[in-house]
Order: structure tokens, then sequence, then C-alpha cells
């Protein structure tokens, strides 16, 4: 008995990691930061990443039918810690929403933070303008000091909170309706070094 | 019901209610409290598994009492499946109707004409919107030519011409390289314009115009022409020329109608599916929370109903168990609450009545002792019988006076005395049929041969009466009266001895002195023979009258009853003080003495002692044969005789014995089988003895012989001689 129950949980573990991988697996899918990069300029610390958007069939046929979506990239600079959660040190966010106007035939993109909007005539081409992110600003470079461990991490997901309630009660439930990429982790060179 | 079972219940209830229509309310898009959906769901998840987890422990908890038989329990159980089925039917038929409801009511918002005529809608507006779109491309393109032979500063010129001869808001001119090489706008302060993004150049590149009404944002619209141009033109710098043109506001809001309609239309229809599944979803949910909460609130009140008939039922086994003073307390003004105010006045008298039993029991017990120890003390015999004669009780008395032992027969037949002891067989066997011939009391003298000799037992018999077979039966008392009759007999003789002395003593003188006188008178004057005849028969008179003084002098002594005067006497110089009385008559009787080394004392008077002792040796000898030599052995020893200390004489000798008919009336007077005995000895021994306080008893040697057994009280007190001579019988 002393001996076999260890193994169990040891056996259990890698089985529990597998799932988690594989349920990662499936978010990425559908959006996936491909790139991540950084640069110091006039003290701020400007980000740049390509998000690639593979959305699901089911997403795309709520956008075709007039379903608003909102997506959010997620941008955060951490400091290494040994033993407590890494710190936060700095953190912003870009928020799309995508929705088609039918009457038109168009897709438009909508930044709300820019209150800007733009029209598309494809699906592709809006995603492809909402997956690329340009010399966004997260901070001052200031905040990084030189004693420290940083890395830069980015992560895009639609927000589900925001879907019209009967599918965001679906999204409790199936995977599909909660597409998330993985953290792209860039480690920070200090300028100079 | 507890007071804070109650509270603790509402709380329990308005939770559910306010889960349930917060998360109703949530349902609806845009409410307020939609915003709280993604908690209100796990709340009401938690809600639920709450219920489960508390109607899980009531379950167990139900499931342990029915096990281990738990008064209430099953009844516990029988309510909780009736309140749940009760409260589950309507619900599940609420459920089902709602479902149909749902699945219905929802499809039944979406006209198919209604998507129709919006469909055709959107479709003319497109045509309308084409058309409009067409002309203007029409009489756009034509223009792309002004720029032919430009360079870019010629360009930006040709662009302000055209802005101002045409409605267009922008014009720009792109190079290959999606690069502005000149723009213009009709209104200063614009923005720079936008390029063109992939979609669009993808178009270009495949020899199409880009051609289309877009949206600007604030509900405005625009109409974007985007050509390539002309090679013919050789202005390679050249790649692309776009127009915007603006659209009037009231085409703009227009449009925009048609659009909100539409795309609203269309998200209905599409959120149909997952819309049914959300309400069916609250729906399930509602059900689940008003089944649990139902059962749940099923075995609250099933136990909070149970509770007092548990009690009941608990009252009842302690009743049962003979615990009258059990108290149920009254927590209901209901009927339950009137049944256990009745249990407690039940219980009450009861417990007073059973108090009162009791004290009755007590008192019967007391009685019963009290008779017991009367009927233990009690000299005469007293045995109960059942109706089938079988001893249910005997006392003390009984066994002394049958001389066996009476304890080991209870239970058994009276039969089973006289079979195991022959000499009882007679009694029992008299008793038994007299018991069971008479009916009514009955009283008579039975005779029974013992080791100590005959005993007349006086038997009367009750018939004890009732309803019970097992207080029927008989009561059977009896004394012995062997000793009342013999000292009957005595006085008697005694009587009878004394008027005899009386009446013949006195005559007895003036015969024997006129036969002496006849015979001084006459012999001397009558012929020889007849001198002789005189004298024979005068000789006869005289002897006669001697012999018969003699007579009533024994009489006379038997009759008279003298005090004794009592002493401090030692037995064996008594004994020794009459041997040797004896050791003169060597030839005819030979005396042995066995006497105990310490002093006898007993308090007597040592002339009539020695009296009893010449007369017990006289009768050995007279009853010893002519021819034999009489031999006498005289034993004196301490005996414990019934508790008592006592002196014992043995006197053993080898004559000839009494005969059965004899050993029991030995010691009557004038019983005698010798020729010349009067019968007084025996009775006057047997009289000195008794006026000892003595015992004497005669019996026969196994080896021949007559033994004489004389028992005085003794006056030795010391323990010490107790300890050390005491022999029992």
């Amino acid at each position: 008995m002393f001996e076999r129950k260890p193994l169990r949980y040891i056996k259990r573990w890698p089985l529990l990691a597998l799932l988690l991988l594989s349920a990662q697996s499936v978010y990425a899918d559908q959006l996936r930061v491909s790139r991540l990069f950084f640069d110091f300029v006039s003290g701020q610390i400007q980000v740049s990443c390509q998000i690639d958007y593979e959305l699901d069939k089911k997403i795309i046929q709520a956008l075709e039918n007039g379903i608003v979506m909102h997506f959010q990239t997620t941008f955060e600079l951490l400091r290494k810690r040994n033993v407590l959660p890494d710190k936060l040190i700095l953190s912003s966010s870009q928020n799309f929403d995508i929705k088609y106007y039918a009457l038109l035939k168009q897709f438009i993109v909508r930044e709300p933070h820019l209150q800007a909007e733009r029209s598309f005539v494809s699906l592709r081409a809006a995603l492809a303008f909402m997956g690329k992110a340009d010399r966004l600003s997260l901070g001052y470079q200031s905040s990084i000091t030189e004693d420290g461990d940083y890395y830069l991490q980015a992560r895009a997901k639609l927000l589900n909170d925001e879907l019209p309630l009967p599918l965001r009660v679906q999204s409790y439930f199936t995977k599909d309706w909660r597409p998330v990429s993985g953290w792209r982790v860039v480690e920070v060179i200090k300028d100079g070094a | 019901m507890g007071r804070s079972g109650k509270v603790w219940l509402a709380i329990l209830f308005v939770s559910l209610v306010a889960a349930v229509l917060l998360i109703a309310d949530a349902t609806q898009n845009g409410s307020y409290f939609g915003r709280l959906h993604n908690w209100l769901l796990p709340i009401n998840s938690v809600l639920l598994l709450l219920f489960v987890a508390l109607i899980g422990y009531n379950a167990n908890q139900l499931k342990r009492q029915l096990k281990r038989k738990e008064p209430g329990s099953r009844l516990t159980l029988r309510l909780v499946w009736s309140f749940v089925v009760i409260a589950s039917m309507p619900v599940l038929i609420v459920y089902t109707f709602s479902i149909w409801l749902v699945e219905e009511g929802v499809d039944s918002w979406f006209d198919v004409k209604v998507e129709k005529a919006l469909q055709d809608a959107v479709s003319l507006s497109r045509s309308s919107l084409d058309m409009h779109i067409r002309s203007l491309s029409q009489q756009t393109e034509p223009l792309s030519k002004q720029f032919e032979g430009n360079d870019s500063f010629n360009a930006t010129l040709t662009i302000n011409e055209l802005l101002s001869t045409s409605n267009a808001d922008e014009i720009v001119l792109f190079d290959s390289n999606n690069r502005i090489i000149a723009s213009g706008s009709s209104e200063p302060n614009t923005d720079v314009p936008v390029l063109l993004d992939e979609s669009i150049l993808q178009r270009l590149n495949s020899g199409e115009n880009y051609v289309a009404m877009e949206p600007i944002g604030d509900g405005g619209l625009h109409i974007r022409l985007v050509f390539s141009m002309p090679p013919e033109l050789n202005a390679t710098e050249f790649q692309y020329l776009q127009f915007i043109y603006p659209i009037s506001d009231r085409i703009s809001e227009l449009t925009n109608n048609v659009q909100t309609a539409f795309g609203q239309y269309n998200e209905l229809i599409y959120l149909r599916g997952p819309l049914k599944q959300n309400f069916i979803l609250i729906l399930t949910l509602v059900l689940a929370l008003g089944i649990l909460f139902a059962v749940f609130t099923a075995f609250y009140f099933s136990r909070v109903l149970v509770s007092p008939v548990r009690e009941l039922v608990e009252g009842t086994k302690a009743v049962a168990a003979g615990q009258y003073h059990k108290k149920i307390s009254v927590r209901q003004s209901d009927d339950l609450g009137m049944l256990v105010a009745s249990f407690n006045r039940m219980t009450e008298r009861l417990s007073v009545a059973r108090d009162t039993t009791v004290i009755s029991q007590r008192i019967i017990d007391n009685q019963r002792l009290y008779l017991h120890k009367i009927l233990e003390h009690l000299s005469s015999g007293v045995l109960s019988l059942d109706e089938s004669l079988q001893i249910k009780t005997a006392n003390a008395a009984t066994s002394q006076i049958l001389g066996i032992d009476i304890t080991g027969f209870i239970d058994k037949p009276l039969m089973h005395v006289g079979t195991r002891h022959d000499f009882l067989k007679t009694f029992t066997l008299s008793v038994v049929t007299q018991l069971r011939q008479t009916s009514e009391e009955w009283q008579k003298e039975l005779e029974i041969f013992t080791s100590e000799g005959r005993k007349t037992i006086l038997c009367k018999s009750v018939k004890l009466l009732g309803e019970d077979a097992s207080k029927r039966g008989y009561v059977l008392v009896f004394d012995d009266i062997t000793t009342l009759l013999q000292a009957q007999r005595d006085s008697a003789w005694g009587e009878v001895a004394r008027r005899l002395a009386h009446e013949i003593k006195n005559p007895l003188t003036p015969i024997q002195l006129s036969a002496e006188r006849l015979r001084r008178k006459l012999l001397p004057v009558l012929q020889p023979d007849q001198a002789d005849l005189v004298d024979r028969a005068t000789h006869t008179i005289v002897q006669q009258v001697e012999s018969m003084g003699l007579m009533v002098d024994d009489f006379s002594a038997y009759a008279r009853m003298p005090l004794i005067d009592s002493k401090p006497l030692d037995i064996n110089d008594l004994i020794r003080n009459i041997a040797e009385l004896y050791k003169g008559n060597a030839q005819k009787i030979r005396l042995d003495l066995n006497l105990n080394s310490e002093t006898l004392f007993v308090r007597g008077d040592s002339g009539r002692l020695r009296q009893v002792l010449h007369n017990l040796i006289k009768n050995s000898m007279e009853a010893t044969a002519i021819d034999t030599h009489c031999q006498i052995q005289i034993s004196a020893g301490a005996q414990l005789y019934l508790n008592k200390l006592y002196i014992t004489i043995e006197l053993l000798d080898n004559g000839q014995g009494f005969s059965p008919e004899m050993l029991s009336q030995a010691f009557d007077p004038y019983m005698t089988t010798k020729q010349r005995g009067n019968g007084l000895g025996l009775a006057i021994v047997k009289k000195i003895i008794e006026e000892h306080n003595g015992i004497i008893q005669v019996s026969n040697r196994t080896c021949g012989g007559a033994m004489i057994l004389i028992r005085l009280p003794s006056y030795n007190s010391s323990a010490a001689f107790a300890d050390r001579n005491i022999g029992q019988e």
C-alpha cells in the first residue's frame, strides 16, 4: 500500500499536464501570437507583435450573422522572482471589435480606445489588420531596473464576457467559444547590455 | 419546529427565490443583472451543490436511522417520499410545459414573411446602392486620363482641379507599392489618407476596379472608387487612383436603418438555438433547485412532524420498560401536542398507580414475610399443596415432626414422601386419600412409627378456593400430639394410682390385722389339721396383703408428685456409687462403666436419679434369662441435641429387649411382660426424668438386648467443655 500510493500520484500528474497542454493547443489553434518584439524609443518601451487569427467556423458564422466579436491583446512586462510569483511591472492591452455590415458586405473593425473604424471587404483583410500591432507604448523604460531580470509576454483572446448572453452561457460549456492564445514570451534585454 | 430552524429555512427559501429571479432577469440581454450573469450561474450552482450536500447528509442520517431501526425513521421515509412526490409532480409538469413553451414560443418569434421581407429590403437596397455606385464609377473612371504625362507635382494640381470640378471629397494617387504620391481633399485639416488594404490591392491587381460604399463611423457612409491607372497613360509611377464620394445623410440613415433591422433580425435568428438552450438551462436549474428545495424541506418537515411521534414511541417504550416517570415536552399546540399532553397525563396516572401497586406489594410482601416467620417458628407443621397434591411450601416444623427433610420434596407430589420413606407410606396414603375424598375441612389423628418410636399426628386440612388454578389447593396443618397424649395418659394413670392406693391401702391393714388375730386366737384352740389349714390360710392372707401393700406403695410412689430437691451433682459419681452397690452380687450381674474423663454436672435430685438407675438395672436383670449372666454397660457423656447441651446416660444390656408392641408403650403404667411386675418401673423412671426436664428413649440393640438413652440438661456451662466433649446426634 505504501509503495503504490505515491506511484498513483506520479502517474496522475503527467496525465493532468497532458490534458492541460492538449486544451491549450486547442486554444492555440484559433489565436496565436506568432511574433513579439520590443524596442526602447525615447525612454519608452514600444512593443510590436503579429497575431494570427484562424477563427473557428462557429465564430465566423456568428460574425456573419451580425454578432459583434471583441478581441483583446494583452501585453505584460514582468520581473522574475525566485519563490514568489513573478511581479507584474507594466501592463497594456489593445482591443478590437469586429462586426459584419451585411448590407454593404463589409467587415468593420473598430478600435474602442481610439474611436477609429475601418471597413474591409473580406474577413481575412480585417483579421490581418487586427493581427498587426505596431509600436505600441507599454510604459517608461525606467520601470526596468538594472538588478532584475524581466520578460515581456503577450496574449490574444476573445472576450467571451462581451458576447450576447446565450452565446456567453454556451462559452461556459464549450472551448470553441473561448479562443485564447498562449502567452508569447520574450526576454527583455536591457538597453545598452 | 425550532425558531432557528424556521429562520434558516426562510433564509434558504429567500436565497433560492432571489437567485432564481436574478438569473431569470440576467437572461434578458442588456439587463442590469446580465452583467452579473457570470457570477449568478456559479452562485446558483453552489446553491445547487449546497442542497445536494444537505439532502445527502439528511439521507445518510435517515439511512442510519433505518438501519438502527430507530423509532419514527420509517415514518420519516414515508413522509419524505410523499412530500417529494407531491412537490415534484406539479413542478415536473410545469417544467415540461415550460420547455415546450420555450421551444414553440421562441420559434414563433420568427416569421417567414418578415424574414423574406427583410431580405428583399436588403436586396433592394443593395441594388439601389449598386446602381448609384456604378453610375458614379462610370462618371469617374474617364477622369483618370487627366493624369496623362503628369509628374507628382502636376498630379497634385490635377487632383485639386478635379476636386473643384467633381463632388469627390478626397482624391489620392498611389504608386505600385501602395505609397501615396499625391492626394487632395475638399475639406482642409483632414487626416492623412488611409492606405489601400491588401484585399483591395488584390482585386486591383487582378484587373478589377474597387467600387464600394463603406461605413465611416458615427453612422456615416462614403463611396470609395479605386482604379488602376490605364497603361496607355504612360504614367508608370502612378498605379492606383482613389476617389471618395460622400453619401447624403438621408441615404446614410436609410441604409443604416435597413442594416440595423436586418442585422438585429439576423442576430435573433442566429441566437435562437442558444437562447432556447439558455432558457432550458435556466428552467432546468430552477427545476433542480425547486426539487432539491422540496426534498430538503421534505426532510426538514418530516423530521419536525415525526419528532413528537418519535418521542411518543420512545416514551411508550420507556413505559413498557416500567419507566412511568417519562415526560415528553409539549412543543406544539396542534393535535400532536394534545397527543403528547395526553401521553404525559397517562404516564402520570400510571406512575401513581404503579407506586400504589408497589406499596401494596410491599405490604403484601411484609405480610407474607411475617406469615413466613410465624410459620417457621410455629411448632405445628404446615404444608401447602396444589390441586394435584404437589407440595408447594412447608415450614421447618414439618421436617421436625415427620423426621425428614421436607425441603427436598418441594414441587413434588406428597406421595413421593411415602415412597421415599417407608415409615411415612401409611401416613401419606391416609392424607392423600382423605384429601381426595373430602372436599370440606377435615381433622384426623394418624400414627407414624419413627426411630424415636410411635408418634401420633393430628392432621387438619383446609381446601383453598380461588378463581385462579394456581391459587387453588390445600393447606395441611399437623401437630405431634404424642407428648400431649402421653401426658394425658400419665395424668390419668396418676389419678388412678392415687385413688387405688387410697382405696386399697386403707382396708389392707385391718385385713392383715384380722388375719393375724385369727391365727393367734385359733391356732392354739384348733385341731392340728384345722390349725394347719388356718395357719396356711392366714399366712396366705397376710402374704397377699403384704404383696398388695407393696403394690399400693408402688402406686402411691407413682402418684405422689413430691417436689424434687435439685442440686448440682456429678453423673459420673452417681453411676460409680450405684455400681459399687452391685459389686457384691457379681455372680448374677456384671456392670461395665464407660464414663467421661471430665465431670458431668447436671442439676437434679440425687435420690430420685439414683432410683432411676436402680429401676433400670433391676429391669435389665429381670429381663435377662435365668441361665444367662447379666451384662450391663453404662456410659456417660455429653451430646448436643436440638442445639442444646445434654448429659447422656446410656444403658445397654444383653436381655431380651422390647417387643415391637412394647417399644411404643414401654413407659405406660401397668405395661409389663414380667409375671410379677406391676408395670410401674419404667413409668416412674420416665416421670422422674421428665421432672428433671430430661428425655428418655428405649430401643433394641441390633446385637440383642435393650438400649436405654437418657438425656439430662447439662450444668456444664463452659464453652471449652462443650468443644471438648460434644458429640452430635
